[in-house]
């Protein structure tokens, strides 16, 4: 009875650039995907398996520089397993393009399945890749695995990249792959790329996700799928964690320092802030006084404790109390000043905003001047 | 305060000293003629308050008379502080101040101090650029220039200002805090923008830098990558178009075009080939044609000679025989003259002979004679003169070397003569049977031999007679001259008495050995006969032989011969005549015969020419005819002709043949192929050159990631972007905080100086009725509002200008003069640019403040300010 082991993994993304970042957050990101893939070659021996599947999306984009290349096939050719590479949309196959070079540099463990023809594991294994060869495919990728002939009795495994037609979803979408389409082409196991975190469908069908996450959307940390088939039985999946980051999107109601710290430690209680990437909507009304110590809290304390912080106080509203007008003073230009702000502020249009930036950097002012006069 | 009187001496254009006096308290008018001077006196009440009396400034300097060294000086009184003042000033020279009043009196540091004190003025720089420091009679002594400009009040006006306005309205604004916090926020918007034009600087800048350059950066590498895109999609595009190239190379149906081209070349230059073959054909028949036709033409030719030569043969034919009739008349012409000559010969040799004989006879009997005279003399030479006798008989020869040569000459003359004649003669040898008679020509004969030169009848007895009739032409004259030949050699023979050449030689040769023995004999002798003188005798030998000669004759001839001599030789002289005219006409006669036989040879020559030329022609006509008759010729002809006609015909067919095939044109197709094969060979060189070089750009693009490069590019240029808007709103925010700090320290201000607003606004409602002032923070006025305009002061007319600028200074005045500061108002000469009926507001407005103050107006214009009710100072 034909039986294989597999790492099954996708979406690598290699050569992601995280512009948006700060240089140091950007390199740490870009190191921890290549170390990724010594994470997949451990879980490879940790788990027996010889074989190490990527449903596409090994690179971020088309053509990747040849530094990123050299990396990661520098690192597979550390690895024992066999590493089976297809092209998904973000690094397309096309001729004499990044797949040419990979191949005609790739260590003997690694292969490149650029073409839709099925190649053999191992005598009684065979995998149907469905590489992409354009960014938008609208065409189902994996409608030819139906007619790949593989030896009798031997494991179909099908490997492609894309989405999953909902069931009476308008079908707008590009490369969609039926939920299907393993007992239509009378697969085994069919590794899907394109999700980044961990999905089944079905039996026989799961997304492994991404090993290492990229992405403010999936809150588990990256990993890769254990995968064992058996012809006849429903493949036992086992889902392994590779991932060094948490990507954590979070929306706190605060209404002063307090609410903030607590939240600060229910997030500490669920893993490393220093591997911890927060994007955090703070929604709530507040007065000048209680909105300065937020900010500085977040900005002075927090924001240094976690790798990377993307913080959105749009829904963070101001209002002013007396007591922090008058902390302003209480007649003359500045209280004048301050009340045609508040006055601004409380108004509606573009300048509202403006007005209450601007009332709450005169606060600001007033405070330092008065701690600066007090020293 | 209240000036009171003005003196002034040595003080620019016054030379002399000047006092003005009687300045009242209320409103004065100085009037003085344009350029006398009254600006001047605006200037020296200035010198004498603000201008320490030790200064030597420019501003000093210029107080004196130009060209004059003296000392300006400067007198007023003035009643101020509730105290009346003399205030005295010299400069330049000998300075001094004194001020005095009733309390006492003050000179020098002090007497300037107390005066600051008194009227509340700083000290300042004594070059007239210091009005900041003149206090309120600064701001309030308004020179001509200065009139017009809306200024702020000077620093120690504005303090004192202040101090009124803060003990009027109270404290309203914010103060240090507020100057601080807005110093801060300007500081802080100064970092990203500047303050006036609003750019962005700093940080901000450095941000739109970044973007900016991000931006660039992008789409440098988008441009690169769409380089790259194009260079894999040429790069797939060259293989694709080399790949169908190469299919063209090699295609089937082309190469199959091509053989079946090159089969048609074959064909066409074989039909060529076969042209070629038959224009030779055609040509060859040709030449036939024309040989058999030049046969014909030939016969024809043959025909005719034939018939010429005939005709020729005939002629010839009778000329010779004209011409032996003549040459027979010759021949026997001339045998009948030889006949002649030969008689006369014989004639003058029987002549010649006796002639001889005689003088031969003469001769012995003169040598007998001779040697009897010298026997005598021969006795010592006996054996000399018998051998020199004879050797001298030796030696006699009657003829010498030429007559020898002459006979050689005409021996060979006969033999040539013999031989000729011997070639020309028919010989015939008799042998007649014994007792038969041989008659030639009738003549008896006894020969056995007979040379037969003409027609000659012999004759043997009764046995008949044989005719030999030799060639005609010749035969005579040969003879005649082998006859002439023989003879003559004979009559040499004769001469010479010798029988032949040979013997004559033999003689000749003895006679010379002899002779040259004889010489020497004779030499011999000459020495043994050296002569006798005596006896007559000359010495030599023939002296003695003269000398004994006639003794021999005496004794050995007894006899003289009896020849007559003389008629001998006239016979021998008749002969030789004779002879000679015969032989001259004989010559002639064989002249004649040579003439006739050479008519007759050449006629015979031209018979012979002309028989040859008929045999010719008849053997011409023979070979002609040997190739056939006429009739065969022209057959050959017709036929010939035929035969060209068909190779014509051949000849037309290959030439169609050859035209069907254009071998030129298929020529130029298969080229066609080719080039276009060597084109396509080398289009697959280049586009094997193009993809490598694409492939190069792409190995060498692609490995720099150039897709890769975008994106992170992008990214860059969104967080720039990001980092720009971030700073840009940051600065919006202190803009409108800003603004905000400075609306509210203007409305602060508004408050502030509400009282001085409220007092000028008095003057302002009488001159533009429903306007509001508004005062800047240096209380200078910034702007009017008027029926809903707001107009700032510089954009007002000149002549508001200046109405508005002496009108808030009166306002400031009235403050000032509520705070007890001594205030005073000099105009010179104002509202030049007021219309008449501002000028009467203004008067007026003055009229009513010089109710309060002391004011002083100088002015050029007294007419302009002749209505107004005032005390009026004229300067002369």
């Amino acid at each position: 009875m034909a039986t294989i082991k597999l790492i099954h993994s996708a979406d690598w993304q290699l050569g992601k650039p995280f512009g948006r970042m700060p240089p140091d957050v950007r390199s740490a990101l870009a190191e921890a995907r290549l170390d990724a893939i010594d994470r997949l070659a451990e879980a490879a021996v940790g788990c027996g398996a010889a074989h190490i599947v990527v449903a596409g999306d090994v690179f971020d984009n088309v053509e990747p520089g040849d530094r990123i290349v050299q990396q990661t096939l520098g690192r597979m050719a550390r690895a024992t397993a066999q590493w089976w590479l297809m092209p998904g949309n973000h690094d397309h196959a096309r001729a004499h393009g990044l797949w040419s070079r990979i191949r005609a540099q790739a260590p003997l463990n690694v292969h490149v399945v650029d073409t839709p023809e099925p190649v053999a594991l191992a005598d009684d294994a065979w995998l149907l890749p469905a590489p992409l060869e354009y960014r938008r495919t609208i065409a189902d990728p994996t409608a030819a695995m139906v007619d790949m002939a593989t030896p009798p009795e031997a494991l179909r495994i099908g490997l492609a990249h894309g989405a999953i037609k909902e069931f009476g979803s308008s079908g707008e979408s590009t490369n969609i792959i039926p939920p299907d389409r393993a007992g239509l082409a009378a697969l085994d196991y069919l590794a899907l790329g394109d999700w980044h975190g961990f999905l089944k469908v079905g039996d026989r069908t799961a997304y492994s996700g991404t090993p290492e996450t990229d992405r403010f959307k999936h809150e588990d940390k990256g990993g890769c799928l254990a995968v064992t088939i058996r012809s006849g039985d429903v493949p036992v999946i086992e889902r392994i964690e590779t991932g060094r980051y948490r990507w954590l999107l979070r929306q706190w109601p605060v209404t002063g320092p307090a609410d903030l710290e607590a939240e600060m430690q229910r997030l500490e209680a669920g893993g490393r802030l220093d591997e911890t990437l927060l994007s955090v909507r703070l929604d709530g009304i507040t007065g000048l006084a209680d909105r300065v110590a937020i900010m500085d809290a977040i900005e002075g304390r927090f924001a240094h404790r976690l790798r990377y912080l993307d913080l959105d106080i749009d829904n963070l509203v101001v209002r002013p109390t007396a007591e922090d007008v008058a902390l302003i003073d209480v007649q003359g230009a500045l209280a004048a000043a301050a009340a045609l702000l508040r006055a601004g502020a409380e108004g509606s249009g573009p300048d509202a905003a403006l007005s209450a930036s601007a009332l709450e950097r005169l606060y600001v002012e007033a405070l330092r001047f008065d701690g600066g006069s007090a020293q | 305060m209240i000036l009171e009187s003005l003196e002034l001496a040595n003080f620019r254009k016054f030379r002399d000293p000047l006092r003005i006096e009687g300045f009242t308290g209320g409103l004065n008018i100085v009037v003085e003629p344009n350029e006398t001077g009254k600006s001047t006196l605006l200037e020296a009440l200035r010198a004498a308050f603000f201008v320490r009396h030790s200064a030597k400034t420019e501003l000093v300097r210029s107080f004196l008379p130009i060209g004059d060294d003296v000392a300006p000086r400067v007198g007023v009184a003035f009643h101020a502080g509730g105290k009346a003042w003399t205030l005295e000033k010299q400069f330049m020279r000998a300075p001094y101040v004194r001020l005095a009043s009733a309390a006492g009196r003050q000179e020098s540091d002090a007497a300037e101090e107390a005066l600051q004190t008194l009227l509340g003025f700083d000290r300042g720089n004594n070059r007239g650029t210091d009005l900041e420091t003149r206090g309120p009679l600064g701001m309030l002594w308004v020179e001509q220039a200065s009139a017009l400009a809306v200024e702020g009040p000077n620093p120690i006006v504005r303090n004192s200002v202040r101090s009124v306005l803060e003990s009027e309205v109270g404290a309203v604004t914010g103060g240090r805090r507020f100057d601080a916090i807005r110093a801060n926020v300007e500081t802080a918007y100064a970092a990203l923008r500047t303050g006036r034009t609003r750019q962005s600087r700093g940080e901000l800048a450095a941000a739109e830098n970044r973007l900016a350059e991000a931006t660039a950066d992008r789409e440098r590498l988008e441009t690169a990558l769409r380089g790259y895109e194009q260079a894999l999609a040429d790069l797939d595009n060259a293989r694709a178009r080399l790949k169908l190239l190469e299919r063209e190379i090699v295609d089937p149906e082309a190469a199959e075009q091509r053989r079946q081209l090159v089969e048609d070349l074959k064909v066409g230059e074989s039909a060529q080939l076969r042209l070629s073959a038959a224009e030779a054909q055609h040509g060859q028949s040709d030449e036939q044609v024309k040989a058999a036709e030049g046969r014909v033409e030939r016969l024809d030719v043959a025909e005719r000679r034939m018939e010429e030569a005939r005709t020729g043969f005939d002629e010839k034919t009778k000329v010779r025989g004209e011409a032996k009739a003549a040459a027979d008349a010759a021949v026997s012409e001339e045998k009948k003259l030889r006949s002649k000559v030969d008689a006369a010969r014989k004639e003058r040799e029987r002549c010649e002979k006796m002639l001889a004989e005689a003088r031969s006879r003469a001769d012995a009997f003169a040598r007998a004679a001779g040697r009897k005279r010298v026997i005598a003399a021969l006795d010592a030479l006996t054996d000399l003169e018998a051998r020199a006798e004879s050797l001298a008989s030796d030696a006699q020869c009657p003829f010498d070397e030429d007559d020898l040569g002459e006979l050689s000459c005409l021996e060979r003359d006969v033999l040539e003569a013999r031989a000729r004649f011997e070639a020309g003669t028919v010989k015939v040898d008799v042998e007649p049977a014994p007792g038969i008679g041989v008659l030639v020509d009738g003549v008896d004969v006894d020969v056995d031999s007979i040379d037969i030169l003409g027609p000659t009848r012999i004759t043997l007895g009764a046995a008949g007679s044989i005719l030999v009739r030799p060639p005609e032409g010749t035969g005579r004259a040969i003879e005649a001259e082998l006859a002439v030949a023989e003879e003559l050699f004979a009559a040499k023979l004769r001469a010479l008495d010798v029988t032949s050449h040979a013997e004559g030689a033999r003689r000749l040769e003895r006679a010379g050995s002899a002779a040259r023995e004889l010489e020497t004999v004779d030499k011999q002798i000459e020495t043994a006969c050296p002569g006798d003188p005596s006896l007559g005798l000359a010495p030599g030998a023939d002296a003695l032989r003269a000398f004994a000669a006639p003794l021999s004759a005496e004794e050995a001839m007894l006899t003289a011969p009896g020849d007559d001599l003389d008629a001998l030789g006239k016979s021998m002289d008749d002969a030789r005549g004779e002879e000679a005219a015969d032989v001259t006409r004989h010559d002639l006669a064989r002249i004649d015969l040579g003439k006739a036989e050479q008519a007759l040879a050449a006629a015979a020559a031209e018979l012979s020419l002309a028989d040859a030329e008929a045999k010719a022609a008849g053997k011409h006509i023979d070979d002609m005819l040997a190739a056939g008759d006429r009739e065969k010729l022209a057959a050959d002809l017709a036929e010939l002709q035929r035969v060209r006609a068909a190779k014509l015909e051949a000849l037309e067919a290959a030439r169609a043949g050859a035209t069907s095939y254009d071998v030129p044109a298929i020529r130029r197709r298969i080229d066609n192929f080719d080039r276009g094969a060597t084109r396509a060979g080398e289009e697959r060189i280049e586009l094997n050159r193009r993809i490598a070089s694409l492939e190069t750009i792409v190995l060498r693009d692609g490995t720099m990631g150039p897709a890769g490069q975008v994106a992170a590019a992008r990214e860059e240029e969104d967080a720039a972007a990001a980092l720009v808007a971030r700073l840009g709103r940051e600065a919006d925010v202190l803009e409108h905080l800003r603004e905000t700090l400075a609306a509210a320290a203007a409305e602060a201000s508004r408050t502030f100086l509400a009282p001085v607003t409220r007092r000028a606004a008095r003057y302002v409602e009488r001159l533009l009725p429903g306007a509001e002032l508004a005062f800047d923070e240096d209380l200078a006025l910034a702007s009017v509002d008027r029926a809903g305009l707001h107009e700032s002061c510089a954009d007002l007319s000149r002549g508001t200008q200046e109405q508005l600028a002496i009108l808030t200074r009166l306002a400031f005045a009235d403050l000032l003069l509520e705070d007890g500061a001594p205030v005073s108002l000099i105009l010179d000469d104002p509202f030049v640019y007021s219309d008449d009926t501002r000028l009467e507001t203004m008067t007026d407005i003055l009229k009513e403040a010089s109710e309060r103050m002391q004011v002083i107006l100088l002015t050029c214009r007294s007419k302009a300010f002749r209505h107004v009710d005032a005390h009026r100072i004229e300067l002369r």
